[in-house]
């Protein structure tokens, strides 16, 4: 398996690249103030805000957190078999659910992409596409990873033998405990 | 049914307000010790855990600040609350059982308890019961204001008590939220969590009902208004702009694994494995709640748009605005209870961690022994740090609002940036040492107050949080992998291999 460490370690810089790089050659995109209503804010013209620079960047910038946020839950769920780190095929599972949510990210910013260049078209359940896009399959994709948690609990989490080791541990520890009191006088 | 409004939103208020004060005395009969009132004997349930999660996590924040950034900025804030499918993955597969197994070990009561065992370091659990602190006065200072304005602004109504100050009404909410703290600890939090977990569900639904018929032809109408008023807010960016919303996903998303006051959570539950329904319960009470961070949002943006409307006076009116305006009296009575239970269910989880931090980790760094009957300091604590975070809120209310906002950085950014590393990372990775969890819990420190200060704005729209993160977990990858591997006691190596 890939050293897990050296590859968050290497996400990790590669978004304070992306960072740095938007701060150096990307578009600012803060609100302005809405002419009318004080309170509210505008987004402006979407065009000058995320030229395709911008966009290009901003697309980076989400691959590598989503890239990052699939390393993360690879980390936690990784565990030493024979001197090695293994996944025991969760990883599959893992690539697959952040290739889905890649795949919706990568349209989400092609779909805006059009919506630049018109703004009128129809809504989908109310939103316009990437809106919709983000709302109803941004949202709900990476619910695969928490029923890759629930379902795989006793596989990929917590197995019944780690478990038994664990509760093995503790006896251990709770029968040192109970001998170093014998030995205090009065204890 | 309209004249009966305001009594049925102070009756709901004070019901709920009574039932707290309940759970308190029932709690009260369940603490003995330290270990029951900063780790509820370690005796929780999954539901119970999952809901006391989510309630904590939406705070006064998602049923206030929430509508009140959805109106001010659009679609933007959707970010925020876009991660609650996939944070729960994040922590859980990270820390989930890891946590739990520490606690369970070495019979920890807090957060630093399980980072100093980790790393065997007292200046890392002391860096951490401090970062703690901090953010927990922000956080606090700014949970009893909302609850004393929003009691404020329901008795106001009443010609009894229309003159009724700020400080009265702080000395009112603080009193209850005190006392079930100081009378049952943990173990009145989590079940008050409860109560106001339910409460928050119901009023979520029935809010979001509400408010897509607020708007004459739905939301189709709404949407189509807006979108003429300007597109980018209502695009997949909202105004903020596509750089400052993925910042926000990769802050929350993350950062969730660094917040102390839902970590703790995870370690009280009883048995390792029923952890495996928490993120269940966790993401549907969530998003069940989040509909009225979105619908009441959206709805005043186009209500205030289209003239029906007048202009809110600050966007955190917002909320309060639409229920008073379009919600039925009994609704407006259950969400002016549901508001209360956000902004209440935050506070008690911070008085919680605070006041372990304060009588428990810091006299344990600096003493090297715990201080003599806890379970006493414990409540003197938390009513020590109830006083002084309502004396602040008081004190940045009428003359200097830039306090709490400063404190109010050493929030979910510090956190995440503070202890994802040391925790989250730390607890996962036998080659992480001391010195690097230490560098990337001060740095965090460090960085925050300092972007918060000097109030620097990151070119392209990143927040200061996000960046904070990615320097401290950098520094923590850099400094472990530069220095010698460090040597790990071997009953910690033992509940690292599990």
């Amino acid at each position: 398996m890939w050293n897990l460490e050296k590859t968050l370690f290497t996400l990790v810089l590669a978004l304070g690249a992306v960072v740095l790089a938007i701060a150096l050659w990307g578009t600012d995109a803060h609100p302005t103030a809405h002419p009318e209503f004080a309170t509210m804010t505008q987004g402006g013209s979407g065009l000058a805000r995320h030229d395709d620079r911008t966009l290009t960047l901003g697309w980076l910038f989400g691959t590598v957190i989503l890239l990052t946020f699939g390393a993360l839950m690879a980390f936690g769920a990784r565990r030493r078999v024979g001197g090695r780190d293994t996944l025991d095929g969760l990883g599959r599972y893992l690539l697959g659910g952040i290739a889905a949510h890649l795949v919706v990210w990568t349209g989400l910013v092609l779909a805006y992409r059009a919506y630049l260049h018109d703004p009128s078209a129809r809504l989908f359940f109310a939103f316009p596409a990437p809106t919709a896009i983000m709302l109803y399959l941004m949202l709900p994709v990476p619910l695969v990873f928490v029923a890759f948690f629930v379902l795989g609990f006793r596989r990929w989490v917590l197995t019944a033998e780690e478990q038994a080791a664990y509760e093995r541990l503790l006896a251990a520890k709770q029968e040192r405990q109970d001998a170093a009191s014998r030995k205090v006088p009065g204890g | 049914m309209e004249s009966w409004r305001n009594p049925l939103i102070l009756g709901s208020v004070l019901l709920y307000l009574g039932i707290c004060v309940v759970v308190g005395l029932w709690a009260l009969r369940r603490t003995h010790s330290s270990r029951d009132f900063f780790m509820a004997g370690r005796h929780l349930g999954f539901l119970v855990t999952g809901i006391a999660i989510f309630s904590s996590s939406m705070s006064g924040f998602g049923f206030v600040g929430g509508p009140g950034l959805v109106y001010a900025l659009g679609i933007s804030s959707l970010w925020i609350m876009l991660p609650i499918s996939l944070s729960p993955a994040i922590s859980d597969f990270l820390l989930g059982k890891r946590l739990r197994l520490f606690a369970g070990y070495f019979d920890t009561v807090s957060l630093p308890d399980a980072v100093a065992a980790r790393y065997g370091s007292e200046t890392a659990r002391l860096l951490t019961a401090v970062a703690i602190l901090l953010g927990v006065m922000g956080y606090l200072a700014t949970q009893i204001l909302a609850m004393a304005t929003v009691l404020q602004s329901i008795l106001q109504r009443f010609a009894l008590s229309s003159d009724i100050s700020l400080a009265a009404c702080m000395a009112i909410s603080c009193s209850v939220l005190v006392f079930y703290c100081v009378t049952g600890g943990v173990i009145a939090s989590v079940y008050t969590d409860l109560v106001q977990g339910a409460v928050m569900v119901v009023a979520g639904v029935l809010v979001f009902v509400t408010a897509v018929y607020a708007f004459d032809g739905g939301p189709p109408a709404a949407m189509a208004l807006m979108r003429a008023d300007d597109p980018e807010a209502i695009g997949p960016w909202g105004t903020l702009g596509m750089v400052g919303c993925l910042s926000w996903y990769l802050l929350f998303a993350v950062g969730a694994a660094g917040q102390p006051h839902l970590l703790t959570k995870t370690m009280m539950i009883r048995r390792p494995e029923a952890y495996r329904f928490v993120p269940v319960v966790n993401i549907v009470g969530f998003c069940m709640t989040a509909l009225l961070w979105i619908s009441i949002g959206l709805a005043m943006r186009a209500l205030v748009l289209s003239g029906a409307h007048p202009e809110l006076a600050t966007p955190d009116a917002a909320a309060p605005e639409f229920l008073q305006t379009y919600a039925h009296p009994l609704l407006a009575g259950v969400v002016f209870a549901g508001l209360f239970a956000a902004i209440m269910s935050t506070a008690d989880a911070f008085l919680n961690i605070g006041a372990a931090a304060l009588v428990h980790d810091i006299p344990q760094a600096l003493r090297g022994r715990p201080l003599r009957r806890e379970l006493l300091w414990a409540r003197l604590g938390t009513v020590a740090l109830a006083l002084v975070a309502a004396l602040f809120a008081l004190y940045s209310f009428y003359y200097n609002d830039r306090l709490i906002a400063l404190l109010g950085a050493f929030g979910w950014g510090t956190f995440a940036a503070a202890l994802v590393p040391a925790v989250a990372i730390g607890l996962n990775w036998k080659r992480a040492t001391p010195l690097a969890a230490n560098v990337a819990i001060a740095s965090s420190l460090v960085l925050n107050f300092g972007i918060e200060i000097f109030d620097l704005a990151i070119p392209g729209g990143v927040h200061g949080g996000t960046l904070a993160l990615i320097v401290s977990l950098a520094l923590f990858f850099g400094i472990s992998f530069a220095s010698k591997a460090p040597r790990i006691d071997p009953e910690i190596e033992a509940l690292m291999d599990l």
